[in-house]
């Protein structure tokens, strides 16, 4: 084998911070060769995006480096003068990190940010690295490269930006490139055509990578071999078929089995969840650093330290047990018995919205007015559209007990709708029945039913809880403000809330800082049920939590479906886990609803031409779809750009029939039974596309 | 019923970090002042008006530790009683102008719309004055006294508290436990009082002890050009004023009260600084006039 | 950029007149009635209805308003009460010398008041920076006129070198008119150089932690680069917003420093006019002094906006 691009070896990093030392990386080694692309895959905390600044040598000043060597082409980065090390940044090593929207200077235009590798490290004159930038630029996609080359970083969308810091680190033809999470920022169907364009350039060019992520579905598509990043240690590494396919480690396993997956056949009911809670980094647990949460546990596990051994398939495993495991599934979550017969309540509707709309207006005092100049004519004054149209037209029902999912990317009017549903935001057109009961323009104090008996959980476990008052205050509130229970009951039936969603009572008295994001969320579900609601918008509920945490909640609130009989209107921007827990899916794409239906029908054909784009954006974590259909949309703007006439998708549409799409509404097709497509092709044709899953 | 599964360890409480240095020094320096400004009336060896007509602009002795004004007054009493003057006018103003302007920013920030709009340009209007000249306006119009230049002061820095305020609100409204709130159906007034206003209260106070220093700052200016505290007050600025004439001769006039006043600022600024780093270390930015 | 540049002047059009009204009104609260002022303390009632007549001063408010801001639309302020003459020119002469110290001051704070918060940010936690931070905070603290007369002790009572104040014409040779004006502008940019740096600085640190800046070392440029080209012109947006606020304050000190060193003017104008109640002058120098501040803040909009692309270039071109 010849030299590795890249060798770690024992690399050893701890942060001073105020709570104490934190070990980040502790004797973390990988080998990259030519051509070959590594992927460094964990949670948050898990360390790896400290393996990519030192690989850059771009760690902040509160690191020490412990210990370890970083051989780049045989060369030890850390004996190598600052200015030797800056010569190879942007040169042979370049990185493309995660957040395109601030990675651009917004005060420079993109050619000279492009340029700069180039000006700087080959010596190159403005003029010729002109020249290159413009290829670049092309080579990643980028149509007009001339025109973009003086645009600034806030004329582009967030695909365009990535694409450009794609080509800024690809320009100086780079040994290694490093990808820090490139497509985690972006929407599901940008975030496909990006990997598809880092795919291409990977077959096209040979690159090396050190891929990191926490998606590992992303990572099956991109990466040659896998390592498994914990708490800052190697748990297991091995070729990506293998790991993902026949993982040794219990936490891979449990990492793999926490995945909501997509499958035309059926849903799996309840997703196996890693127990417990990720460590404090502070103060690891001592032996092998997974066992508190291993299901295999022994005691040997808590006092000995592990080490990397072989664990069979070209595996290597931090477990001494790894070999022995080899074949044993991850024991699966018990199974919840469902407590009410809903079959006879779904008859009737708990929710039903019809025709809703909402518009939001923009800006202030002369946001109406659009004035400019045009050559050759002087100035001019012109209206200017004040609105956008946020939720246009949308009726959807939902009945008790129900988990209706809705499905859309950013800017497609998901949560606008959640919110008016339960009056945070005031609709301006089109009806909400809850209950029987007419709530569109009701006011406040004739609302007393729905802020009872509807509630919302939110995305963000860091800001859904006031971070001044405690658990039990947060909890029981909601009891207070509705006396759903005499002064004296009330701890109790905090007690009880809590215990409804998995935590003890101890937690009552705690701070939100005091708790793990999984936990926040928990009591964010204890107070949305403290009114004892019968219906609960789930807005991004799990959308920002590690998968392992994500399957928890996940579970806990089909649970709750189960035992109180609640219905959900679930929105979230990832279909695989709508999938995973909604009965019926709505599709929204442009303030529209293009399909809706049950969960099973949507997910084979026929199917709305977004929906199938959607299908097969997501990227699985399972090696052998890789070849599978690939739908790819045009342009990356969802909203703008589309007719006020037609279909709002047309212009993205890669089925689009032709100038009917932009001219006329589409109509609302039945497939089957409460199963609608809005889309001017006929439905026969739709039958035949092929399905995205297998 | 699901069964507990959350780890019930509890999670290392936040550590509190050390104290700021600035923090400590600026609580001594500002503890000192306070103490200084109550007990004067203990310390002060002489009342501060008190004239001893033979003893005219003395230098510091051990009978005058800091000399004598024109009128043989002792400067040192003087200068001690011109503390509690200073901190009076620091704090009267800072607490006029948030008693006003927080309300206002918390109703602004709120219910937005026109309201909000009305507001925040009265607020530009208001703001679109230099400090002083809007002090200078308001107290050439009436008789001229320390407590109507602290009512100036504090009335010229409403519109910043508001801006603040506002700002801080308009976050608050969009975080998730307010929409929670208003969504099991919470009165505006709980959901400003029990909500927002809990988690709005840091940077006022930063703003707020900020406010502190410059009313003490821009009062002291006032007296200084005659619209402030009147003879026979004890008032820094006024001190400072009246001492012009004899610079030359008698500069301990001047020097101890501007110490004084320097000392004082000193002191509340970096209690301000030390809170604002114990409170939010990424506010560092914020520092507007 | 042109129509933003339309928005902002009809926005200052707007907080003038708001500006004007409020002057008016406030002025017309003062206690002592002006015709009193105008005919001393033992005036019998004819004389001061006689004046009251002459003045206008029984007119409806409304009108004398409109009377008031008709003519400083044609240019005609009034008369002084107290020096009965035209108030114009000595206005015009007051802002004239005025002006001079402002200029002087905003050159000194621009180039220092920068320059210190930069080399600050630089040097960031080094000697260098905690020695800036101890001088910008005497220099926030220390009051302007407490200040002035430090430097009057010093510069001129102990040394000798320079006069103690007034206005050294400019007929009377270079050295004379400069050896005037360097303790009041010393004493008025001291706070603002202070105040500006600390600015500065804290926007630089924030500039050099954002992820563009990080972006930027990872490829590879020299630090010069990064910082010149990458966090310098970022950092300075909000340092432009910050020097136009700052001009507000530089008036504020104006009327301090003016009188502390008996520099004739539109500071001690000012002054002057509140201690006589000279309410024509005081409406008119306020008005006119809120008017230039308002145009100090259009200014730093616009150069605000011009460096921001994102305002220069409008939105994106979908």
């Amino acid at each position: 084998m010849s030299e590795p691009v890249l060798d770690v070896q024992g690399l050893t990093i701890s942060y001073e911070t105020p709570g104490g030392r934190i070990r980040a990386l502790d004797d973390v080694g990988f080998r990259i060769g030519a051509g070959e692309a590594l992927a460094i895959v964990g949670e948050s905390g898990s360390g790896k995006s400290t393996v990519a600044l030192a690989v850059l040598g771009l760690l902040a000043a509160e690191a020490h480096v412990h210990g370890g060597t970083i051989r780049f082409q045989g060369r030890d980065l850390d004996a190598l003068a600052p200015n030797d090390r800056r010569a190879l940044r942007g040169n042979r090593i370049s990185v493309v990190f995660q957040d395109p929207f601030t990675s651009l200077n917004p005060s420079l235009p993109i050619g000279l940010q492009v340029a700069e590798p180039l000006l700087h490290h080959k010596g190159m004159g403005r003029d010729d690295a002109h020249q290159r930038v413009l290829a670049a630029l092309a080579e990643v996609g980028l149509p007009r490269a001339d025109e973009l080359a003086r645009a600034y970083p806030h004329q582009l969308s967030g695909g365009m930006q990535q694409r450009v810091l794609i080509a800024t680190a690809l320009i100086c033809e780079p040994a290694l490139v490093i990808l820090d999470e490139p497509t985690t920022a972006l929407d599901v169907t940008i975030e496909a055509q990006i990997l598809d364009l880092l795919e291409e350039l990977r077959r096209r060019r040979r690159l090396s990578i050190l891929f990191i992520s926490h998606n590992l579905g992303v990572v099956s598509r991109l990466s040659d071999a896998i390592c498994v990043l914990y708490a800052g240690k190697v748990l297991e590494t091995g070729p990506t078929r293998e790991v993902l396919l026949k993982p040794s480690h219990p936490y891979t396993k449990g990492l793999l089995a926490s995945l909501p997956r997509l499958s035309a056949g059926g849903r799996v009911p309840r997703l196996s969840p890693i127990p417990g809670r990720f460590p404090n980094l502070a103060a690891l647990p001592t032996g092998c650093v997974f066992h508190p949460r291993c299901p295999y546990v022994e005691d040997r596990c808590k006092t000995e330290t592990q080490t990397l051994a072989e664990a069979g398939h070209n595996l290597r495993a931090r477990c001494w047990k790894a070999e022995s495991l080899a074949g044993a599934p991850w024991p699966e979550a018990i199974h919840a018995q469902s407590t009410v017969g809903a079959a006879g309540e779904r008859a009737k509707t708990l929710v039903r919205i019809e025709d809703l709309r909402k518009e939001f207006r923009l800006g202030g005092m002369f946001a109406g007015v659009e004035m400019g100049w045009t050559k050759g004519r002087g100035p001019y004054v012109r209206a200017r559209p004040m609105r956008v149209k946020a939720v246009d037209g949308v009726t959807l029902q939902i009945a008790p007990g129900e988990v209706l999912g809705l499905v859309g990317e950013s800017g497609s009017g998901k949560s606008t709708l959640g919110r008016c549903l339960i009056r945070l935001l005031e609709p301006n057109g089109g009806r909400i029945v809850f209950a029987d009961q007419d709530v569109t323009t009701a006011p406040e104090r004739k609302l007393r039913t729905l802020r009872k008996e509807a509630q919302i959980i939110f995305q963000n476990p860091d800001s859904s809880l006031n971070p001044r008052k405690t658990v039990g205050d947060i909890v029981g509130r909601p009891i207070t403000l509705f006396n759903a229970a005499p002064k004296a009951e009330r701890p109790r039936r905090v007690a009880e809330l809590l215990g409804k969603v998995g935590l003890s009572v101890a937690y009552a008295g705690r701070y939100p800082h005091q708790l793990s994001g999984g936990e926040k969320q928990r009591v964010g579900i204890a107070r949305a049920l403290a009114t004892e609601p019968r219906f609960i918008v789930c807005d991004e509920a799990v959308s920002s939590l590690d998968v392992s945490v994500q399957a928890t909640i996940l579970n806990l609130l089909s649970d709750l479906r189960d035992n109180l009989g609640l219905a959900y209107l679930f929105i979230s921007h990832d279909l695989s886990v709508v999938a995973h827990i909604a009965t019926r899916i709505a599709v929204m794409y442009a303030g529209a609803v293009c399909e809706e239906g049950p969960t099973q029908n949507l997910l084979k054909p026929p199917y709305h031409p977004y929906t199938e784009a959607l299908l097969s954006a997501i990227p699985l974590p399972d090696p052998r779809a890789a070849a599978r259909q690939r739908i790819r949309l045009r342009g990356d703007a969802p909203g703008s750009g589309s007719s006020a006439r037609g279909c709002r998708f047309a212009h993205r549409c890669p089925r689009k029939l032709g100038p009917i799409c932009d001219e006329q509404a589409p109509p609302a097709v039945d497939a089957a039974p409460g199963h609608r497509i809005a889309c001017h092709i006929p439905l026969d044709e739709l039958r035949k596309i092929p399905p995205v899953l297998g | 019923m699901a069964a507990p599964t959350a780890d019930d360890t509890l999670a290392p409480a936040k550590i509190r970090r050390t104290l700021p240095t600035s923090l400590i020094w600026g609580l001594v320096i500002t503890v000192i002042v306070v103490l200084a400004a109550m007990l004067a009336p203990l310390i002060a060896p002489y009342p501060f008006d008190k004239m001893h007509i033979l003893s005219r602009l003395k230098p510091p002795s051990a009978q005058f530790w800091l000399g004598t004004d024109e009128f043989g007054r002792d400067v040192f009493s003087r200068m001690l009683m011109g503390a509690r003057l200073s901190l009076f006018m620091g704090f009267s103003a800072t607490a006029l102008s948030l008693a006003i302007g927080v309300p206002l920013g918390l109703i602004a920030g709120y219910y937005r719309g026109r309201l909000d709009e009305a507001l925040m340009r009265t607020m530009d209007v208001l703001m679109s004055f230099p400090p002083i000249l809007l002090g200078l306006l308001i107290l050439a119009v009436t008789k001229p006294s320390l407590w109507k230049a602290a009512l100036a002061v504090g009335f010229v820095y409403v519109p910043i508290i508001v801006r603040v305020t506002r700002s801080v609100t308009l976050g608050l409204v969009h975080e998730e436990f307010t929409l929670a709130a208003r969504a099991r159906g919470e009165h505006a007034t709980y959901i400003l009082a029990a909500e927002i206003l809990p988690n709005a209260w840091p940077p006022i106070a930063v703003e707020g002890s900020l406010r502190i220093t410059f009313a003490i700052l821009l009062g002291a200016a006032l007296s200084f050009l005659g619209v402030g505290a009147q003879p026979p007050s004890s008032d820094w600025g006024l001190m400072i004023s009246e001492a012009r004439p004899f610079v030359d001769s008698a500069p301990w006039i001047a020097l101890a009260p501007g110490v004084a006043m320097c000392v004082t600022v000193i002191g509340i600024n970096l209690l301000g600084d030390g809170l604002r780093e114990l409170l939010d270390p990424r506010m560092l930015k914020r520092a507007a006039p | 950029m042109v129509f933003y540049i339309i928005k902002r002047l009809l926005y200052i059009a707007l907080i003038l007149v708001a500006m004007s009204v409020l002057i008016f009104s406030i002025t017309q609260a003062l206690p002592g009635n002006v015709a009193h002022v105008i005919a001393g303390q033992f005036a019998t009632p004819d004389v001061i209805a006689a004046i009251e007549r002459k003045l206008g001063l029984q007119d409806p408010l409304p009108l004398q308003y409109w009377r008031w801001v008709s003519g400083i639309l044609v240019g005609n302020l009034g008369e002084s009460l107290i020096m009965e003459r035209p108030i114009a020119p000595i206005l015009g002469e007051a802002i004239g010398r005025s002006a001079v110290l402002a200029a002087f001051s905003i050159v000194l704070v621009t180039v220092f008041g920068i320059g210190l918060g930069l080399l600050a940010a630089i040097r960031h936690n080094r000697p260098l920076d905690h020695g800036i931070s101890v001088f910008t905070y005497v220099g926030i603290s220390v009051p302007e006129f407490f200040w002035g007369i430090v430097l009057i002790l010093l510069f001129v009572g102990y040394f000798q070198w320079l006069p103690a104040g007034g206005y050294g014409d400019l007929g009377k040779g270079l050295g004379v008119w400069l050896s005037h004006l360097i303790l009041p502008t010393a004493t008025l940019t001291f706070t603002l150089i202070a105040h500006v740096s600390r600015l500065t600085r804290s926007s630089m640190l924030e500039t050099l932690a954002s992820q563009y800046v990080k972006n930027a070392r990872a490829k590879g440029l020299p630090e010069r680069i990064v910082l010149v080209r990458h966090a310098l012109r970022n950092a300075l947006l909000p340092t432009i917003t910050v020097l136009a606020v700052d001009v507000g304050w530089l008036f504020g000190g104006i009327v301090v420093v003016e009188t502390v060193f008996s520099f004739p003017g539109l500071g001690r104008l000012l002054v002057f006019a509140i201690e006589r109640r000279d309410l024509p002058l005081i409406q008119s120098s306020i008005l006119i002094v809120s008017g230039i501040y308002c145009f100090a803040n259009l200014i730093a909009d616009l150069l605000y906006a011009y460096f921001n692309p994102k305002i220069r270039y409008g939105r994106a071109h979908s």
